[in-house]
């Protein structure tokens, strides 16, 4: 078993020698256009990045700190973090059930369904913002009606949620209903003659497969809704210690020309993004496909 | 070899896990630790202000009012503060922000608020008419003037780039109009016996015929004249001298020859503003007026409404050769249609429409 594993990785070693061989002189014309390429990403790309940290670690640890370990700065990153973590767990939820209707049953109107689900991605995020507000604001067309009993979701903490809740959802959506059309019928027909309910299939069969998916998704939608700010900086009211976001912190200190104070949370904030997305492609084999 | 991928994959999980553990665990951090903090103070009290009121309150007056407010009833309150432009604010406020107290840098923001019902006490009820402070529009350059730039008059020559925040948004950008337009005005009266209305049309477009960017308040146009942008920035005096008292201001204030006085506002939002709520509000909006908080707004680089002797505390004020108010232009309501609708907005921003 060893012996005819070792000697088939010294064929494909052989054949990726030979290939490199061959290849060699492509590789050297390959120079100068990979070259040109970096030149050109880099100041699009790499160096904005690598600008955030510069600042932020500019004055050194102590400036840093002090900026990031103030009431607001906190508020705002942990109020970002709760929104996110939300907003993932119930698209999740919502998102897996609007999937499994999508993939698993045919009814008219399935696909202007469809469209309308994936439309968050094609729809500006600050029309996003604006729509809530003329539906929810006091002067909306639901608002008008719920402001004098006392319900004025927007400017508030649900009002984010709403706004993220909405900007996300195709995430999630995308995450597990490809999973879903693909999965084979069979398993859970088996599962139904061996006397499961649909609610046993779903959790002990179905689930299970779209584990991946759900992962992926939940990841895609925390790290959305982490950077979100078209919408949310329409419908939160800015307001400091109450509904003021991360990104809406780091874009009013800017404004303000703390440029420490929103280094520090950017960087924070890209740092955060950074690993997330790490993990998604480390663990996520659709991620990884579509990205490596 | 598969040992090695269960050990690293094991090792991968486990990183994944601890980060998420201690993400989860900063986000609960205040609950779990609740217990050790002290109860939360009773009341709250929400200002929504314009943009360059952002440190004076915050750092400064919101803190001396909690003082003010504990030593004289023994209990505690909260604050919290939005600040972005005047026009931002109030459309905020109208779209249902729980602002109690609205600090607008304009008359006419505060009348849309009053007109949507939301402001129903009375400003001009209030200590001088509601304003709580003054200071003139006045023109920032690069060090050492390199364009010689001294009056409005001078910013009309080429090639001058100027950045202006954005009257769509910030009340600040419609007292610069005012300025821009006004001091043209004076001037001619000054020298021929009348105004020149000719002569203030074609100052306020050479103006505007050389602004190159565009800003939602007045302190983002500062934070974009700071970054390098422009040679001229119109603005408040108050973002200059803010500048001077903490020495990192790197460019000149150039007082013009003639310029207005702004005038900030206070207006209680009533439709936020509970019977409990009542007294903390009402005690907020007259400690606006009283010496302490006068005071600070002076050393925070505003002009005191309340005494004119506190403005020569201050060593950074320039003196004024002719200033003038909104009064002189009839009042916000007139200037407003005839300098900024009629003559900015429907000659001006259309002769520069590409």
């Amino acid at each position: 078993m060893g012996k005819a594993n070792s000697s088939r990785a010294a064929t494909i070693n052989a054949a990726n020698d030979s290939r490199e061989r061959a290849f060699t002189p492509l590789r050297l014309r390959l120079v100068v256009p990979v070259t040109l390429l970096s030149l050109i990403m880099a100041p699009l790309l790499i160096l904005p990045l690598v600008a955030i940290f510069f600042f932020a670690g500019r004055g050194g640890f102590p400036v840093f700190w002090k900026s990031f370990s103030g009431a607001e700065s906190q508020f705002a990153l942990r109020f970002s973090l709760l929104i996110a973590t939300f907003t993932a767990l119930i698209n999740s939820i919502l998102g897996t059930a609007v999937a499994y209707f999508l993939a698993k049953y045919r009814f008219p109107g399935k696909r202007p369904l469809s469209i309308v689900m994936n439309l968050p991605v094609a729809i500006p995020t600050v029309v996003v913002g604006t729509s809530l507000l003329l539906l929810w604001g006091p002067l909306g067309l639901l608002g008008q009606y719920l402001d004098p009993i006392g319900f004025r979701p927007m400017f508030a903490p649900i009002g984010v949620l709403m706004a993220h809740l909405f900007v996300t959802f195709p995430y999630m959506l995308g995450a597990v209903k490809p999973v879903l059309e693909e999965f084979e019928v069979t398993y859970e027909e088996a599962a139904y003659t061996m006397g499961a309910g649909p609610w046993k299939t779903f959790w002990y069969i179905t689930l299970p497969a779209l584990k991946g998916g759900l992962f992926a998704g939940t990841l895609l939608t925390f790290a959305h809704s982490l950077g979100e700010f078209g919408a949310t900086v329409m419908v939160s009211g800015n307001l400091r210690l109450r509904t003021q976001t991360a990104p809406l912190y780091i874009f009013a200190q800017f404004e303000a020309g703390n440029i420490s104070a929103a280094n520090a949370v950017a960087a924070v904030l890209a740092l955060i993004s950074f690993i997330i997305f790490l993990i998604l492609i480390r663990f996520s084999e659709t991620e990884q496909k579509r990205l490596l | 070899m598969p040992k090695i991928t269960i050990a690293k994959k094991a090792i991968e999980s486990t990183a994944t896990l601890f980060f998420f553990a201690g993400l989860f665990a900063y986000i609960a951090w205040p609950w779990l630790n609740g217990f050790r903090l002290k109860e939360p103070p009773p009341h709250t009290l929400v200002v929504y202000g314009f943009s360059i009121l952002q440190e004076v309150m915050s750092g400064r007056i919101f803190p001396a009012f909690q003082r003010h407010y504990q030593q004289k009833t023994n209990k505690r309150i909260q604050i919290l503060g939005s600040f972005s432009g005047s026009g931002t604010t109030t459309n905020h406020i109208l779209m249902g922000a729980p602002a109690q107290v609205a600090l607008l840098s304009t008359p006419g923001n505060a009348a849309r608020l009053k007109q949507a019902g939301l402001v129903r006490t009375d400003w001009a009820s209030f200590p001088f008419r509601g304003v709580i402070a003054r200071t003139p529009v006045v023109i920032l350059v690069r060090h050492g003037n390199p364009k010689g730039i001294h009056d409005f008059s001078d910013l009309v020559r080429d090639p001058i780039a100027i950045i202006h925040p954005d009257p769509l948004t910030s009340g600040g950008a419609l007292w610069a109009i005012l300025a821009e337009y006004g001091s043209a005005l004076t001037r001619s009266e000054a020298q021929w016996g009348r105004p020149d209305r000719s002569a203030a049309f074609l100052q306020l477009e050479g103006i505007w015929r050389r602004i190159t960017a565009l800003t939602g308040s007045a302190r983002g146009a500062r934070t974009q004249f700071d970054s390098g942008f422009g040679d001229a920035l119109v603005t408040y005096e108050q973002e200059a001298v803010s500048d001077m008292r903490l020495h990192r201001f790197s460019a000149e204030l150039i007082m013009p020859w003639a310029t207005i006085f702004t005038e900030p506002l206070a207006v209680i939002v009533d439709r936020n503003v509970s019977e409990a709520d009542r007294p903390i509000v009402n005690e907020f909006v007259n400690y606006l007026w009283s010496d302490a908080a006068q005071f600070i707004l002076v050393d925070e680089g505003f002009r005191s409404v309340t005494h004119e002797s506190f403005n020569h505390e201050s060593p950074y004020f320039q003196p004024m050769a002719h200033p003038f108010t909104i009064a002189d232009l009839g009042g916000w309501d007139r200037a407003y249609d005839t300098i900024i609708r009629e003559i900015w907005e429907k000659q001006i921003l259309q002769e520069l429409r590409p």
